[in-house]
């Protein structure tokens, strides 16, 4: 974010017009909070402590070094400035380069040391020259400019300012190669904004990362020794390295302490808590998070209405539940109407014609779910369902759904706060009433492939058994076997990939969710011409 | 996401100073799980291998200390062949569904 020093001018961080130099787009998400945590980022930012350095025994070298220009409009630190007999300066910048098979100088090396030297020959140190030290080829080149690369520089500092007073987003590049380099392709999505294929393999960060669930009634969870650690009347009950952890969702009665829940929110990582039965109670993210224009943006619209977003979320719900039942069920008839109304929720002129069709929809689709498990098993395990009943639960299957459903919400929740959106302003549920609207908004197109899906297949493979359930003046409770059962066949569903029905490409489901956050976030911020829910096939 | 970037290293130090070969371990606690004394076995991406490094280089005396790290290659080329103990073994934490 620009800051304004005193002179009331705009001074632009040097790295922000390193973006611009690059693609004007990623400097916009840059100033916008965007901060991605992809490989080449976290190399770039190791890259800038330079111990594998083996000019680093040198004694005249500074690191970090803080320059301010007024005469440029910038502010920036150089990772290392060397000083020669003389005192004077040269600016050594270390980039580290994994994808790159030659040590090369780009345009935005380019352009950030013209500034940083520039800057600093403005502060009245004398300054002989600039180089690229790169990292993985353990090899330094040295960037001598001339007049037009420093007049460039000044030109990429105005076009950067332009960019940042801007009303709405620069569209994505299209076609560009510099996307498949870029650090920002996961956020920004230029291949899925037609929606659709994309050819493009996306890295997504953090393969190595889980969310953990804390489930034993009366535990009591910390951090200790940079691990999570619960334990349960001064008996341990296990640990968890915290650099592994990707989100916590804490079920039921488990006490968090204090350190831990700054820990997890310093680390930008948020915590749902769920009452033991699957209800979303309440979750904590990090003060800092991207987006907060745009977000302005979503409550006007949500005010407002968007009753074509509210269509697809509706759609795409309908349609998988048919999907789901071609494949589990035995109901042809049933899936034919449900595939009527799915193409009816397009057309539906107002919020309540889609209420109707989806009350209709899940009617027709839960009066048919038990053909979808084996009947060998709902025999031997004595199950039934008619109803969906939300609380209480009358039943083992109603109790498993309300579980998984709370754990879809989390998930939902963490999509939509990782793009910056707020939870509570939806466009299909009320944000009226205290709910995270958004997060139920996005939930329902993943119902029946994922929370759905995981219930059947718990029931149908015998991971989870009516007994493991019991019933208590009509209200039906999950024992702690079901739900660890349940817990851990969801997060594999949410870890497992399928193929994008509309971008063509493999990719998780709890990636999936997040995409489509993002999605509603370029419909609402402008970039995104439509909305469209995922329907799997 | 795929686990198939998802690298297991073996890491392993000698440290003399008590101060520094704790804050060492603390770290690397925190990234993956002791398997005896001063070894290490971390699950994870290059790129966070490579910030792991760099905090460990903070860390120690670099004229008097060292710490090695072993490359045992990804995920899927280990499982449950490249480590074999006898005797009393720790557990690794696992990549499935984490709950506790
Ligand atoms: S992915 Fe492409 S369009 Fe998006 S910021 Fe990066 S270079 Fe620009």
């Amino acid at each position: 974010m620009p800051e304004t020093l005193g002179e009331g001018r705009d001074l632009i961080p040097i790295s922000l017009v390193a973006h611009q130099a690059f693609c004007p787009r990623r400097a916009w998400l840059e100033a916008m909070g965007e901060t991605t945590d992809t490989h080449q980022v976290a190399v770039g930012t190791e890259a800038h402590a330079p111990a594998d350095d083996p000019t680093g025994s040198r004694s005249q070298r500074y690191r970090a070094v803080d320059v301010i220009s007024h005469d440029l409009g910038v502010i920036g630190r150089c990772d290392t400035v060397e000083l020669d007999e003389s005192a004077a300066m040269t600016v050594v910048e270390h980039k580290a380069t994994p994808v790159r098979r030659r040590p090369e100088v780009t345009e935005p090396m380019r352009v950030q040391v013209a500034l940083l030297s520039g800057a600093l020959a403005d502060m009245g140190y004398p300054v002989t020259g600039q180089a690229i030290y790169f990292i993985n080829h353990r090899t330094r080149v040295d960037v001598p400019l001339s007049e037009e690369d420093k007049a460039f520089a000044r030109e990429t500092v105005a076009a950067t300012a332009r960019t940042l007073a801007a009303e709405e987003a620069p569209p994505p590049l299209e076609d560009d190669r510099r996307c498949s380099r870029c650090s920002h392709i996961t956020v920004c999505l230029p291949d899925e904004r037609p929606l659709a294929p994309v050819t493009r393999r996306i890295v997504v960060a953090d393969p190595d990362t889980q969310v953990l669930h804390l489930t034993t009634p009366g535990s009591r969870a910390y951090v200790t020794r940079g691990r999570i650690e619960v334990s349960k009347s001064g008996e341990k009950l296990g640990t968890f390295p915290i650099e592994r952890v990707q989100g916590v969702v804490v079920h039921g009665n488990v006490d968090l302490s204090s350190g831990l829940i700054r820990e997890l929110l310093w680390r930008s990582l948020s915590v749902v808590w769920c009452t033991s039965t699957g209800r979303v109670t309440g979750w904590a993210r990090a003060a800092q998070g991207p987006n907060g224009g745009p977000r302005l943006l979503q409550h006007l619209a949500s005010h407002s209405g968007r009753i074509d977003l509210a269509r697809q979320f509706v759609s795409a719900k309908v349609a998988n539940q048919a999907t789901l039942l071609r494949r589990h069920g035995d109901t042809p008839l049933v899936v034919a109407r449900l595939r009527e109304l799915q193409r009816e929720a397009l057309e539906a002129p107002s919020l309540a014609d889609l209420f109707g069709i989806e009350g209709d929809a899940a009617a027709r689709y839960f009066e048919s779910f038990l053909t979808m498990l084996r009947p060998r098993v709902v025999a031997a395990e004595e199950l039934t369902f008619s109803v969906r009943t939300r609380r209480p639960a009358r039943d083992p299957i109603n109790a498993a759904l309300n579980l998984c459903y709370g754990l879809l919400t989390a998930d939902a929740l963490r999509a939509v706060v990782a793009c910056g959106l707020d939870p509570h302003a939806g466009f299909l549920h009320s944000s009226g009433r205290n709910k995270p609207a958004l997060a139920l908004d996005l939930v329902e197109e993943f119902r029946a492939p994922v929370a759905d899906s995981v219930v059947i297949n718990a029931f149908n493979n015998g991971e989870v058994r009516a007994r493991d359930f019991s019933t208590v003046l009509g209200s039906t409770r999950i024992g702690e076997r079901a739900r660890k059962a349940l817990i851990a066949g969801y997060e594999r569903r949410v870890t497992g990939t399928f193929r994008h029905p509309i971008f063509g490409y493999d990719v998780t489901w709890r990636r999936a969710m997040e995409i489509q956050a993002r999605l509603v976030l370029g419909v609402v911020d402008g970039t995104q011409p439509q909305y469209q829910g995922i329907k799997v096939r | 996401m795929s686990l198939d970037d998802v690298r297991r290293y073996l890491i392993a130090y000698d440290i003399s100073d008590d101060v520094r070969r704790t804050n060492v371990a603390k770290k690397l606690e925190s990234y993956g799980d002791r398997v005896q004394y001063s070894v290490f076995i971390v699950d994870t991406c290059p790129a966070k291998l490579l910030r792991l490094r760099t905090q460990l280089i903070d860390l120690i005396d670099q004229g008097t200390d060292s710490i090695l790290f072993c490359n045992l290659g990804t995920l899927r080329d280990n499982q449950s062949r490249t480590l074999d103990v006898i005797g009393r073994s720790r557990t690794i934490t696992d990549h499935g569904p984490a709950i506790l």
